[in-house]
């Protein structure tokens, strides 16, 4: 017999579906890894290999990490060399750093005004410095 | 499926630890175990960590160690099974079971595109709950960078099980594989969802566990939550176990045993997100008031062991502090003042609300019509302290947003849809059980199950 209670819950039930049918298209329109942190787990998987495998890395970049860009940047790299720690140049003292750059440029200049000497330039703006003796 | 494997003896630490403490139908045990053995296990791997021990085999050791004791005292005290007979539902069950399974399995594929889409979660999956997970499972040398804004990392100072049981599990696995903290995510929002079901199964019948499944399912809001990797789903389930576990003891004359067990999933809370820190306070208020001073008493000794290990984490582990705080009294009376910012904060908790669902099913409608169709129960007023410790969590959230140095409309955009999510599903939980049980139907064999009174 359909009484009140049935005839409510039949509707719950097929609201419910049609809802989870509108979730199920929503989640089909995100933006694949807005944030760059999938794409720089492979970015910086080669840097990973010449990098010492834990310690404080020292962090080079023409993104300003003050800024929205260069924030989520900094972010993403910070996640894929973990558990090693990369924290901007000068902040704390590094053996070796990390240059993640936006734009080409003469990179190894770059590492020279902070201190550092280019061990491998792997292409797409990730350079991997070690400190100049001092 | 590796990642489910590692995380296996944690699950089945969860699962006697339940048994032990207060012996449920074993449909509830289940999911309560999943949610408490992640726990339990994050709290042993931070101590590992922190004594400098942490390792794949200090690790599977002490839990071995706690599960053959756990398994020792299971034989031990022969626990008898609470399976009670729950009376035959009416004969359009199948409607609800057929939904609830169809709307479920749409979850899962909105969970599988969400996270083929971006499999490392959301931001803040990156930027705090993960980098952080890595850092503990980085050993000795780089675990105290999850602890320390030093190094860049945001927020040190946040409790640590979703990260410590992600590290644990990396530590077992021996790599940081994306998929652990996505495998965590799905087995918390199916924990929730089971326990939400088989909770309202216990207290009220088979038809209130599918509405119930169905109008989580049905709140986009949660289920948009589900992959994005951060603590928000486990928290949700940590508040909704301690209430649905209180409900029950309430509902069988408040027994040492499951206030215990309340106590211990609050406390979880508290080791989850900050938000849990006030939740356990308003948790242990709603039972020094309804369960009076000695289930108070149980309850905060159950929950002292993790309420230690979190303010523990808190005063001498984690370094720097939030500076989400007016430093005087006189600038946050001023913030207080302000009725923009509290207009701007009832605004966005009202849009949030209304963003849980579609307009045309959203989750407030489908109640509206269950409240039509079955009214409220006779004594649903005496039931309403089970809403207490959620809606106390809600009104520190409001508090909080008023004294935020943050931007406030950063703030609020960045998080109030979260801090619902957090208590949804126990909001759902205690709507339902505020209503009135199924009229006698001729098709209707047997007896219904009887609501056990809940108040004192």
């Amino acid at each position: 017999m359909w009484n009140r209670t049935a005839l409510a819950a039949l509707a719950v039930a097929l609201l419910a579906i049609a809802a989870a049918m509108r979730s199920y298209e929503l989640s089909s329109q995100q933006a694949p890894d807005p944030y760059g942190v999938t794409a720089g787990q492979t970015r910086f998987a080669a840097a990973l290999e010449l990098l010492p495998a834990t310690g404080v890395i020292g962090y080079l970049t023409d993104m300003p990490v003050g800024e929205n860009t260069g924030s989520i940047a900094y972010m993403a790299a910070q996640y894929a060399v973990a558990p090693r720690a990369i924290v901007p140049i000068g902040k704390l003292p590094a053996e070796w750093a990390l240059g993640n750059f936006a734009r080409p440029g003469n990179f190894a200049e770059r590492g020279a005004q902070a201190g550092y000497r280019v061990v491998r330039d792997l292409g797409n703006g990730v350079v991997i410095y070690r400190r100049t003796q001092p | 499926m590796i990642d489910f494997l590692a995380m296996i003896p944690a699950f089945v630490l969860g699962w006697i630890f339940v048994r032990l403490l207060a012996p449920l139908e074993s449909r509830l045990e289940v999911p309560l175990g999943l949610g408490l053995g992640a726990g339990i296990s994050s709290a042993i791997f931070f101590l590992l960590t922190w004594a400098g021990v942490a390792s794949r085999i200090s690790t599977i050791g002490a839990e071995a160690v706690f599960i053959g004791a756990g398994v020792a005292l299971l034989f031990r005290l022969k626990r008898p099974r609470q399976e009670r007979k729950t009376a035959a539902p009416p004969s359009w069950i199948w409607i609800l079971r057929i939904a609830a399974l169809i709307a479920f399995a749409l979850v899962v594929m909105d969970f599988s595109q969400s996270l083929s889409a971006n499999p490392d979660g959301g931001y803040d999956a990156a930027a705090i709950w993960n980098i952080r997970a890595r850092y503990l499972a980085g050993g000795p040398q780089s675990w105290h960078y999850a602890v320390s804004p030093a190094t860049g990392t945001n927020h040190p100072g946040y409790p640590l099980l979703v990260s410590a049981f992600v590290a644990r599990t990396w530590t077992l696995l021996g790599d940081l594989r994306s998929s652990t903290p996505a495998a965590l995510s799905a087995i918390f929002t199916l924990a929730t969802i089971s326990t939400l079901v088989a909770a309202l199964w216990t207290l009220a019948g088979e038809v209130f566990a599918w509405l119930a499944a169905l109008l989580l399912l049905a709140s986009e809001g949660f289920v948009s939550q589900a992959s994005v990797q951060y603590a928000d789903i486990p928290l949700s389930f940590f508040v909704l176990s301690s209430v649905a576990v209180l409900a029950i003891g309430a509902a069988r004359d408040w027994p040492p045993s499951l206030v215990a067990l309340a106590g211990v999933f609050a406390s979880m809370a508290a080791w989850t997100k900050n938000e849990g820190l006030p939740f356990l306070a308003f948790v242990f208020v709603a039972v020094l008031w309804r369960g009076g001073l000695r289930s108070a008493k149980c309850f905060a000794a159950a929950a002292a062991p993790v309420l230690i290990l979190t303010l523990a984490f808190k005063l001498f582990v984690a370094e720097g502090r939030e500076s989400m705080f007016p430093a005087t009294a006189s600038q946050a009376f001023q913030m207080i003042a302000a009725s923009s910012r509290w207009s701007e904060i009832f605004a966005s908790f009202a849009r949030n609300f209304w963003e849980l669902g579609p307009p045309w099913a959203h989750p407030f409608l489908l109640m509206a019509i269950l409240a039509w169709a079955f009214g409220f129960a006779p004594q649903a007023r005496s039931r309403v302290w089970m809403l207490l410790a959620p809606a106390g969590l809600l009104a520190a959230d409001f508090a909080v947003y008023l004294i935020t140095m943050s931007g406030l409309t950063w703030h609020l955009s960045t998080s109030n849809n979260r801090v619902i999510i957090q208590v949804w599903p126990a909001l759902i939980f205690s709507f339902l059980l505020m209503l009135r049980e199924l009229p006698l139907a001729a098709d209707n064999h047997g007896k219904r199950p009887s609501r056990s009174k809940t108040s004192k």
